[in-house]
């Protein structure tokens, strides 16, 4: 029998004082409920085996190391397991003879199949699962060690709550279960997460401060720390004015202050007028007779209505006039797009205005804006009225008339691009005559430099003609004999250089003529064989005159 | 490691520094895994006066399963320890029970040095060495001499 209700006491909650902490954690995770304190703990001892324990070991409570045994050194090897090395739970003899934990011998077997003390075989090596025991051929341990495990002495696991209770082992579950107060549970009142002792337990549900309670008054319900302040708004408490000594409900206070309290202190009927009386409200029918407003309160209430009145159409009027604002914005913004559009086209300035219009139907952008700011936005003209000051502007084919109150958007824009078109196309001729006129300069230019060579050859050539002459006309002089004259070819050769300074023609003329008048004499010169007799009919001919000149100019 | 194992682990452990067994010393134990123990040759063998170091390693579930035994930095010349430091005792392998311990399995190994009577590597030493895996738990041992 004592063998029987260990076994089954294994399953059972544990109890040593490491336990304790734990069943407190997990009695905070939990939700608290109607429950016994039992039914709490034993909650948290499932949660737990199944998160710590349900890897390695299949049973938490197969193990004897969750109690706190007194004078744990103290006690007998023999009663100690071999494979765990804590006195053994739940004993169990092999067929060998050797005595294990349950639970211990039966994790070995299952791994070694053999006695972990002498190695015999023990059991089949792949037991079933549903009596592993019986199958390892195992049984209960003697009476004796049953008995002497049973009465080892524990601690009880919460004894770091306050419980210093000591007993035998066999006996530690059933002092948790109904004797033990140092069970903690989490306070069940909704806010508070106090963990109480089971010893406490009534004591705090009478005086937590999260407990429910009802107003008696208005019947609602509150925690008891908010009744604390409910206390003094209970809307449905009785209390007194504190003015007329009435007895009323709060809620109804307000009520009774702002229109019947006859000691609640109020102002003059007429205090927006200006009446300066203050009094309790029974005191007021005394007053209003003497009130020097009262008098007049008709007068006053007239020019009240009349005073709303003018403040409400100054109200709307400003409203006007703030969308007339937005308005005007808008049209400046407009007009300043087709300003810098017109300005950067670099147009005629302003004094030229009445021509281009004339001419070619638009309008210069710069007499255009100034038009538009001059006349646009004058005080005398009005907002749109047309400028006095340019009275001709709308004339000339502008294409809106001077008495619309807008100026149409979209012609501005025609404007706008009409000029952009306008300036393009004038850049570009402008850019074509440079271009011409560099064209023609260059040639002119190449034509010059030709015709300046050709005259500078000429005048060399008139040079050496010259000296030519002049030696020719030494030769006869010295050869001739000194007698023959030296004033006749001086005055010679001072017409010859003239001569040859006027033209080719001449010049060709001239040494024909001197040729033949050479040649009559019969004289050459040396190296002007070839070309030297002359012919009067080729002394007239100006084309074999310049091939003279040619072979001249090899000398 | 489960709590089976850390329990023992620590009572193993507060046991080997209470009153360890003579020529047994624990050098360290930084975490429950892991410990490296000492041992000293005893009086009178071969290996008098000569000091080894063991490396346990412990699985998850110990005792059930054995732990990895090796020698570290010093390894003595035996015939049943390789050059790597791996022990050819069967109670580390297939004949670990969880009856055994620390201790008792430090006091085998010493019994082990203490019974040699030459002072010898084993035959395979070097082909063992070249192929072995790195724990000898993985090794498919085979236990003839019977005589240690």
């Amino acid at each position: 029998m004592m063998d029987d209700r260990e076994l089954s006491e294994a399953s059972d909650a544990p109890h040593s004082p490491d336990r304790s902490g734990i069943a407190a954690r997990a009695l905070t995770q939990d939700e608290p409920d109607a429950g016994s304190l039992w039914n709490v703990l034993s909650a948290s001892s499932t949660t737990e085996s199944g998160v710590r324990f349900s890897i390695d070991l299949d049973d938490l409570f197969s193990t004897s190391d969750k109690y706190d045994y007194v004078d744990e050194e103290k006690i007998s090897q023999h009663l100690i397991c071999h494979v765990c090395h804590n006195p053994m739970l739940s004993p169990v003899k092999t067929s060998c003879g050797h005595t294990f934990c349950k639970g211990c011998i039966t994790r070995t077997i299952s791994l070694s199949g053999k006695c972990p003390v002498d190695r015999t075989r023990l059991g089949t090596p792949q037991p079933s699962e549903e009596s592993p025991a019986q199958s390892f051929d195992l049984h209960p341990a003697d009476r004796i060690i049953s008995n002497m495990l049973d009465e080892l002495r524990v601690r009880c696991p919460f004894r770091e709550n306050g419980c210093v209770f000591e007993t035998q082992r066999q006996f530690i579950k059933s002092h948790v279960r109904s004797e033990c107060e140092y069970l903690a549970k989490k306070c069940p009142n909704r806010g508070c997460e106090r963990l109480v002792i089971q010893r406490d337990w009534d004591e705090h549900l009478r005086s937590c401060e999260w407990r429910q309670v009802e107003c008696d008054e208005c019947k609602e319900t509150f925690t008891w720390g908010e009744f604390q302040n409910h206390s003094s708004t209970c809307p449905a408490e009785n209390i007194v004015c504190p003015h007329c000594e009435t007895q009323l409900l709060r809620r109804l206070l307000v009520e009774h202050t702002s229109t019947l309290c006859p000691r609640f202190p109020i102002g003059c009927l007429h205090s927006s007028f200006g009446c300066m009386w203050l009094g309790e409200r029974l005191l007021l029918s005394d007053h209003l007779p003497s009130c020097p407003y009262e008098a007049i309160k008709g007068f006053l209430e007239k020019q009240r209505i009349v005073n709303d009145r003018i403040t409400r159409e100054n109200e709307s009027l400003k409203r006007q006039v703030a969308g007339l604002t937005v308005e005007v914005t808008g049209l400046r913004q407009q007009l300043g797009v087709v300003s810098n559009v017109q300005n950067r086209s670099e147009w005629a300035p302003r004094n030229a205005l009445p021509e281009n219009n004339m001419e070619s139907g638009e309008m210069s952008p710069v007499g255009l804006s100034a038009w538009m700011e001059d006349g646009l936005f004058s005080q005398d003209e009005g907002f749109y009225g047309p400028p006095q000051s340019h009275p001709q502007l709308p004339l000339g084919g502008v294409p809106y008339p001077p008495h619309d109150h807008m100026v149409p958007p979209l012609l501005l824009q025609e404007f706008a691009i009409e000029n952009e078109r306008l300036s393009s196309e004038l850049t570009a001729m402008r850019a074509q005559l440079e271009t011409t006129e560099l064209r023609n300069n260059v040639a002119i230019m190449n034509e010059s430099v030709k015709v300046r060579d050709e005259i500078h050859g000429l005048r060399a050539l008139c040079h050496q003609l010259q000296a030519q002459i002049l030696l020719l006309l030494d030769v006869p002089r010295k050869g001739v004999g000194g007698s023959s004259g030296a004033g006749g070819p001086g005055v010679g050769s001072a017409t010859a250089r003239t001569d040859a300074l006027d033209g080719l023609a001449a010049a060709s003329n001239f040494v024909a003529a001197i040729s033949g008048a050479r040649g009559s004499r019969g004289a050459r010169i040396p190296g002007m064989s070839s070309s030297a007799p002359p012919s009067p009919q080729s002394s007239n001919n100006g084309s074999t005159a310049n091939s003279n000149h040619t072979n001249v100019l090899k000398l | 490691m489960s709590n089976l194992s850390t329990k023992r682990l620590t009572k193993e452990l507060a046991e080997l520094q209470k009153k360890p067994p003579g020529g047994v010393t624990l050098e360290s134990a930084d975490n429950l895994s892991q410990w490296v123990v000492k041992v000293e040759g005893a009086k009178d063998t071969l290996y008098q006066n000569e000091v080894f170091w063991l490396r346990f390693t412990f699985p998850s579930n110990y005792p059930l399963e054995s732990p990895e035994v090796v020698f570290v930095r010093n390894i003595p010349i035996h015939p049943h320890i390789y050059s790597n430091g791996h022990i050819c005792l069967s109670i580390l392998y297939d004949h670990w029970s969880p009856a055994l311990t620390i201790s008792s399995v430090c006091l085998s190994i010493l019994s082990m040095l203490s019974s040699c009577t030459n002072k010898e590597r084993p035959p395979d030493d070097s082909r063992y060495v070249a192929h072995a895996a790195k724990s000898p738990k993985q090794t498919n041992w085979a236990f003839h001499d019977d005589t240690v």
